[in-house]
């Protein structure tokens, strides 16, 4: 068998995901199996375990609702490795999560009775900021698989924005990757170029948090406490303003224009922002940018401010503004370069799927529009911005193509981070 | 007669302390044994059948006869025979007559049936052994029930025969599904084979500034075909492809 019919069976793609872990092999087709990107410890000296058995070291996947207890000890319990992009060199259990979840990925699609199937071809997808200790324990963790199961002929991991861009048929692009905990911009030209990279350390969950003050400013101190409700919300009511000035001016001239009410569904809750309604823009300005004065009254109640952290090698900055770190990014290009980059702008990831609701077109505009009025204020005009498509199979669907169309000789390269790793002879 | 496992039936008989003897010295007026053997058990007469047994059903009446009218004259006594006959002799004949089975395989000799022993009548050396009335008839009945399973066993090869058409066929078949095989591997290597060729024409240029994104046009790759659309014209496959050779990531 060629070694293009051995991976048109056998290439596997993995998105490790900051909620979801996407996975499964090129059969899938144009969708891979979801799962939660989670595991839960459980407390080994509950009753209900010296009855039934000591359980397994973590749970993952459904089983987890079996053992959800009460919500303090979830915190606790309940781990999502790559809520950050970036997994701490040290912390064990979220490693453990990996490999529980890597080995019910592979298993899930072991070939049954197919004698031709020697391990797959893995793909694996971590955050383009993820330092180089994390590719070596997911090395680690896919070598002591094979070992274990015989399911990996050889693995390799690409940044996550590589693998969008490749999705999208794009060589070249600046693809803006933006997840829950944090957002990574990427400039691509046929590689991803690593030492243009730029991170910031804000995300879906920052929008969670002034959607949370917002709540507890209108009276929902109670639902504020809530992270799904506040979600929820945030998705249901949080627009992103064109002009934040002009929209909250407009907006508080006529507030039954842009009144805000959410029903909780499945019960008898509605939220009404009522005269408060105009803050709904706040929820978005803060995600592409947080250093508009109006954020300051909430930072100075107690709202934390995205601070500049440095994880690994890597520095996450807090207040830079979404036009500012694409420029920053394309700026660290060579110059020659640089308008072919600008010339596509890829959006992926949950915290770019705004909606514009029916008559508030103008005020309230959609992210690729917003990301293009952040470029213009700083003088760079001839931009095209595009959302992804499907963002949340794109990395997937890239590390597919990836992993078909790069020859097995191609050995891992530390120097260039591409390539196979083999671990058998 | 499987006169060809004479030595291993020799070999057979002197691993269990018998020497070779002439016959002759042994004949009476029942005949004398195809082989014969002496040692300090005693003696062990041999009767050799052949494959002749299987379709004659009197050869082997005839056989079991001559070995059983040689009985009081020795200690032990077998009938031999080959591998392919041993299904058709009734051992249970034998065992009643006191004879033991030997299965000669080439040069392997197998002991189906133990030959009882038994004195030699002294005095009455190649006496003529009778043979009780009622031996022949339970030796007839025994044969008669012989030719029935014979002939059933015959039926239902007959009625094989049609199967063993069929499955020819399908051997057929699966040669030349292996033939394809073959075929399709050699063809899938030279397509990957002149695809890498293809790619090695094309300049690489440098890696940046990268011009325009290379527009694809043409009709869908046929090795890309049953691919999720996500491959159909995918600029990448081609950059991918040639990943390993001289580029080098900025």
């Amino acid at each position: 068998m060629s070694e293009a019919e051995y991976k048109r069976k056998f290439t596997f793609g993995e998105d490790y995901g900051t909620s979801f872990y996407k996975f499964g092999p090129i059969t899938c087709g144009e969708v891979p199996e979801v799962v939660e990107n989670r595991g839960y410890f459980p407390d080994e000296s509950m009753i209900m375990f010296q009855l039934m058995g000591k359980p397994k070291e973590v749970v993952i996947g459904d089983e987890i609702a079996q053992f959800l207890g009460a919500k303090e000890e979830l915190a606790e319990r309940l781990v999502y490795p790559m809520r950050n992009g970036v997994i701490e060199k040290g912390d064990e259990r979220a490693w453990r999560v990996v490999e529980e979840i890597t080995r019910y990925g592979l298993e899930r699609f072991r070939p049954r009775a197919d004698p031709t199937f020697q391990g797959f071809y893995v793909c694996a997808s971590l955050s383009s900021v993820a330092p180089r200790y994390m590719y070596e324990r997911l090395f680690d963790i896919h070598r002591r698989i094979d070992e274990e199961t015989g399911l990996v002929k050889a693995v390799t991991i690409i940044p996550q924005p590589l693998a969008v861009a490749i999705a999208h048929k794009t060589p070249t692009c600046v693809v803006i990757e933006s997840g829950h905990g944090n957002t990574q911009i990427c400039p691509i030209s046929r590689y991803p170029i690593r030492r243009a990279i730029v991170a910031l350390n804000r995300g879906g969950g920052d929008a969670n948090a002034i959607t949370s003050q917002i709540l507890y400013d209108a009276g929902y101190g109670d639902l504020a406490k809530e992270e799904t409700i506040v979600r929820q919300v945030k998705e249901a009511l949080g627009l992103v303003p064109r002009n934040l000035d002009e929209a909250m001016r407009i907006a508080k001239s006529e507030p039954e224009r842009f009144r805000a009410v959410y029903k909780i569904p499945g019960t008898r809750i509605t939220i009404d922002l009522g005269d408060e309604s105009w803050a709904r823009f706040l929820i978005g300005e803060y995600v592409f940018n947080p250093k508009h004065e109006i954020f300051q009254s909430y930072f100075s109640r107690g709202m934390p401010k995205p601070k500049d952290v440095k994880i690994g090698d890597v520095l996450f900055r807090g207040m830079l503004d979404f036009g500012e770190a694409i420029i920053e990014a394309v700026e660290k290009c060579p110059i020659e370069l640089q308008p072919y980059l600008y010339r596509k702008v890829l959006l992926s990831g949950g915290n770019f799927q705004w909606k514009v609701p029916k008559g508030l077109e103008g005020v309230a505009v959609d992210s690729a529009t917003k990301i293009k009025e952040l470029l213009k204020e700083k003088g760079v005009e001839e931009v095209s911005v595009e959302m992804a498509p499907e963002p949340k199979f794109s990395v997937w669907r890239g590390c597919i193509i990836y992993g078909y169309a790069v020859p097995d000789r191609f050995e891992w390269s530390w120097d260039r981070m591409e390539g196979w790793m083999k671990f058998r002879p | 007669m499987v006169m060809e496992g004479r030595p291993a039936l020799e070999e057979w008989f002197r691993s269990r302390g018998f020497e070779l003897a002439d016959p002759s010295d042994f004949e009476g007026p029942s005949g004398r044994p195809d082989m014969a053997f002496s040692g300090p058990r005693g003696t062990a007469f041999l009767v050799v059948a052949d494959e002749k047994l299987i379709s004659d059903r009197n050869y082997f009446m005839e056989a079991v006869m001559r070995a059983s009218s040689l009985r009081r004259a020795c200690n032990y006594l077998y009938l031999a025979v080959p591998k392919l006959a041993v299904p058709f002799v009734d051992a249970e004949v034998l065992r009643k007559h006191g004879i033991g089975l030997l299965m000669v395989d080439g040069d392997r000799v197998v002991e189906v049936l133990a030959s009882p022993y038994r004195p030699v009548e002294e005095g009455k050396p190649g006496q003529e052994a009778s043979i009780e009335p009622g031996m022949l008839t339970d030796l007839l009945d025994r044969l008669s029930a012989l030719e029935q399973r014979l002939s059933v066993l015959e039926r239902e090869l007959m009625a094989l025969r049609p199967l063993a058409g069929e499955l020819k066929v399908l051997r057929g078949l699966r040669e030349e599904i292996r033939a394809l095989s073959t075929r399709v591997d050699v063809i899938s290597k030279r397509l990957d084979s002149l695809s890498a060729s293809i790619s090695g024409l094309r300049p690489t240029g440098p890696v940046a500034p990268s011009p325009a994104p290379p527009t694809p046009s043409g009709p869908p790759r046929p090795e890309l075909e049953g691919l999720p659309s996500f491959f159909k014209d995918n600029p990448w496959l081609d950059i991918l492809s040639r990943r390993g050779q001289d580029e080098i990531p900025a």
